[in-house]
C-alpha cells in the first residue's frame, strides 16, 4: 500500500483530499502546517507528499526546500498543488524540486496518475 | 448660439493684436523667432521700421510744403535716409542677417538725424531731440551685453563726437535762417516724444504678455501636475481594486473547492448506490460549484489583465499538438451542455513559438461564449498557420438570422444573453475575457457572419518559427 502525507492548512480539504484517497486504496496521513509535515516525513517515512504551497508561516516551497536539503526526506516525491495555474508557479516547483503540480480543484484521477507515476519512479 | 456670440466676443480683440503680431513675424527669420528674447527684440526692430519712418517723413514734408525749403541735395539725402528704414524689413526677411542690419540701422538712424542737425541749423538744429531716440532704438533692437554693447556705443559716441568736434572746431554749418523752424522745432519734439512713447507702450505690453504667459504657465503646470496625481491615484484605484479582487477570489476559490470536492466525494459514493435522483441533485451542486468557481477565476483573470498584472509566456509547441491538446481540455464542458467539437487543425511544418497558455484561456472563453447560449450542435474548430500567426476559427452552431447580434458581443455584461440562456447563467464575461486574451499576447478576434448566419469567431495571435528564436537567442 502506498503511503501518502498530505501537508494542507485547511481542513475541509484535508479531510476530503485523505477521504478520497483512502477510498482509493491509499494509506494517508496528514499534517495542518509546514514543520508538522517536516516532523511527520522524517518519522512515518511517507513514499510521496502532496505539498499545498499557501501555508500559514512557513510556506508549502519553503517547507519542500527543507525536506529536498535533507539526506533522510530528499528522496520523497513532493507533489506541490496550487490555487492557480501560474506559469510562474509551475516553475518555481521546477525549481525548488517537486516531482510535480497540480491545480486545485484537484481532479482525482489526474492526481493518482501521477502519484502513481512518481511512487513507481522512486521503488 | 450663445456659444457662438460667446466666442466671437471673446477673440475678437486679441485677433487684431495677432495679425499685427504676424504681420511683424513675417519678415522675422524663423531662427530668431524661436529664441524668445532675440524674437521680442526683432519685433522691436520691425515696428520701428514699419511705423517709424511714418513719424519721420513729417518733418521733409513740413520743410518741402510749409517752410518750401530748397530742394537741394541736402533735402533729398535727408528725405532719403528717412524712406531707407522702410527697406530694412525686406532686407530682413531676404538676408536673414538680423544682427548685421541692426547694426547698420543704427547707423542709418544716427547719420539722418545728425545729417537734418547739419544742414538745418547746426547746434541750434529743432532736429537735435531726435538723438535722444538713438540709445533706446539701438538697445531696444540689440541686447546691452558684451561686444555688442560695446560696438553700439562706439557707432553712438562716435559719431555724436564727430558731430560735436564740427561744433568746437567752428566748422561753417551751412547757412539757414532759423526764425523758419520755429513751429517744426516743437512738431518735431513732440513726434520725438511720441515715437519714444509708442516704443515704450509696446514694451510695457510686451512685459505684461510675459506676465501673462508666466502665469498661464503656472497654471499649466498646475494642472499638469493634477493630472498626474490624477492619474496616479486611478492607478493605484486599478491596482487597488485588482488586489482587492485577487485576495477576494483566493478567499472564495477555497469554499469553492470544498463544495466541489466534497459534491465529488458523493457522487463517487452515489456510484456505488445508483440513485439517481439523488445522483441528479449532487451533480447539480457539483456544476454549479464548477462554474461558480470559473466565474471566480475568470474575474480575478480580468481584474488581472485590466492592472496589467497578467504576463505573456512564449514557448515552443507543435500547432496541432496544441490546439488538439486545447481542444480535449474543453471537450468534457462541450460535451455536456449538449454540444460536440470538431477539430480541422492544418499542422505545421516546423514547431511554433508562441504563447500557448494564453491562446488556451482565448479559445476555451469562446468556446464558454458559444456553450452558454445552450442550443446544442457541433463547434468547429479550424486552425492554421498563417504568415507568422495562429489562425483560429470557431463556429458556433446556432442559425441566426440576425446580424446586430455581433454588436457588443465582447463587452462585459451586455451580450445577447436572451430567453435561450442556459442552464448556468449568461455569457458573462466569456467573451470580454477571450478578446483581453487575445489582445494580451498583441492578438485580436475579429466576428462575423457566415453564409448561413452563423457566428464565427476569427482569433488570430502572433507566433514565429521556433528555430528564429533559438537564433535570434543564440
Amino acid at each position: 500500500m502506498i503511503n501518502v502525507l498530505i501537508v494542507e492548512d485547511n481542513e475541509l480539504n484535508r479531510d476530503m483530499l485523505q477521504r478520497r484517497l483512502q477510498r482509493r486504496g491509499y494509506s494517508v496521513v496528514s499534517a495542518v502546517d509546514g514543520p508538522q509535515g517536516i516532523e511527520m516525513a522524517l518519522s512515518g517515512a511517507p513514499d510521496i507528499i502532496l505539498m499545498d504551497v499557501a501555508l500559514g508561516d512557513m510556506d508549502g516551497w519553503e517547507a519542500t526546500r527543507i525536506l529536498k536539503s535533507n539526506e533522510k526526506t530528499r528522496h520523497m516525491p513532493v507533489i506541490a498543488l496550487t490555487a492557480h495555474a501560474l506559469e510562474s508557479d509551475r516553475q518555481k516547483s521546477v525549481e525548488i524540486g517537486c516531482a510535480d503540480f497540480e491545480t486545485k480543484p484537484i481532479s482525482l484521477d489526474a492526481l493518482i496518475i501521477k502519484i502513481e507515476k512518481h511512487v513507481n519512479r522512486t521503488v | 448660439m450663445t456659444y457662438i456670440q460667446h466666442q466671437s466676443g471673446e477673440i475678437e480683440k486679441p485677433a487684431i493684436k495677432f495679425n499685427l503680431s504676424a504681420f511683424l513675424d513675417y519678415f522675422i527669420p524663423p531662427e530668431v523667432q524661436v529664441q524668445p528674447d532675440a524674437h521680442r527684440r526683432a519685433r522691436m526692430f520691425m515696428l520701428s521700421h514699419a511705423f517709424g519712418p511714418l513719424l519721420g517723413n513729417v518733418i521733409p514734408l513740413y520743410l518741402h510744403f510749409i517752410v518750401k525749403i530748397q530742394m537741394d541735395y541736402r533735402f533729398w539725402i535727408f528725405l532719403i535716409s528717412v524712406m531707407v528704414f522702410w527697406v530694412y524689413p525686406f532686407a530682413l526677411r531676404v538676408t536673414k542677417r538680423y544682427q548685421i542690419l541692426a547694426f547698420i540701422s543704427v547707423q542709418n538712424l544716427i547719420f539722418c538725424i545728425l545729417w537734418a542737425c547739419y544742414s538745418y541749423g547746426g547746434i541750434y538744429s529743432p532736429f537735435l531731440s531726435w538723438a535722444l531716440i538713438i540709445p533706446l532704438l539701438a538697445f531696444f533692437y540689440l541686447p546691452a551685453t558684451g561686444t555688442i554693447r560695446n560696438i553700439l556705443l562706439i557707432q553712438i559716441f562716435g559719431s555724436v563726437g564727430v558731430f560735436g568736434a564740427l561744433v568746437v572746431g567752428g566748422f561753417t554749418f551751412p547757412a539757414v535762417d532759423l526764425s523758419q523752424f520755429q513751429l517744426i522745432g516743437i512738431i518735431s519734439t513732440l513726434s520725438a516724444s511720441i515715437y519714444v512713447v509708442m516704443m515704450a507702450l509696446y514694451f510695457a505690453n510686451v512685459f505684461r504678455e510675459q506676465g501673462e504667459f508666466q502665469r498661464e504657465l503656472g497654471s499649466l503646470m498646475a494642472t499638469a501636475d493634477n493630472m498626474i496625481n490624477l492619474t496616479a491615484a486611478a492607478q493605484q484605484a486599478t491596482t487597488a481594486k485588482a488586489d482587492f479582487i485577487t485576495s477576494m477570489s483566493h478567499e472564495l476559490r477555497t469554499p469553492l473547492n470544498a463544495v466541489i470536492g466534497y459534491s465529488q466525494l458523493l457522487l463517487e459514493d452515489v456510484d456505488e448506490k445508483a440513485d439517481a435522483v439523488f445522483a441528479r441533485d449532487v451533480e447539480r451542486i457539483h456544476g454549479a460549484g464548477t462554474y461558480l468557481l470559473r466565474l471566480v477565476d475568470d474575474v480575478l483573470d480580468f481584474s488581472k489583465l485590466e492592472a496589467g498584472k497578467m504576463l505573456s509566456h512564449a514557448s515552443a509547441g507543435s500547432l496541432s499538438e496544441m490546439v488538439g491538446k486545447i481542444a480535449s481540455d474543453i471537450t468534457e464542458h462541450v460535451t455536456s451542455n449538449t454540444y460536440t467539437l470538431e477539430c480541422d487543425i492544418k499542422p505545421s511544418n516546423a514547431p511554433l513559438n508562441a504563447d500557448w497558455q494564453t491562446l488556451k484561456k482565448a479559445i476555451h472563453h469562446l468556446i464558454y461564449g458559444i456553450v452558454a447560449d445552450g442550443a446544442g450542435g457541433a463547434i468547429r474548430i479550424q486552425a492554421r498557420e498563417n504568415q507568422g500567426n495562429i489562425a483560429v476559427r470557431i463556429t458556433d452552431p446556432k442559425i441566426r438570422d440576425n446580424e446586430t447580434q455581433l454588436a457588443g458581443l465582447f463587452d462585459v455584461f451586455s451580450n445577447d444573453s436572451d430567453a435561450s440562456a442556459t442552464k448556468y447563467g449568461s455569457v458573462g464575461i466569456a467573451f470580454a475575457l477571450s478578446l483581453k486574451f487575445a489582445h494580451l499576447v498583441g492578438g485580436k478576434i475579429i466576428v462575423e457572419t457566415d453564409i448561413k448566419g452563423r457566428r464565427v469567431f476569427a482569433l488570430t495571435i502572433p507566433a514565429n518559427a521556433a528555430g528564429d528564436a533559438a537564433q535570434a537567442a543564440a
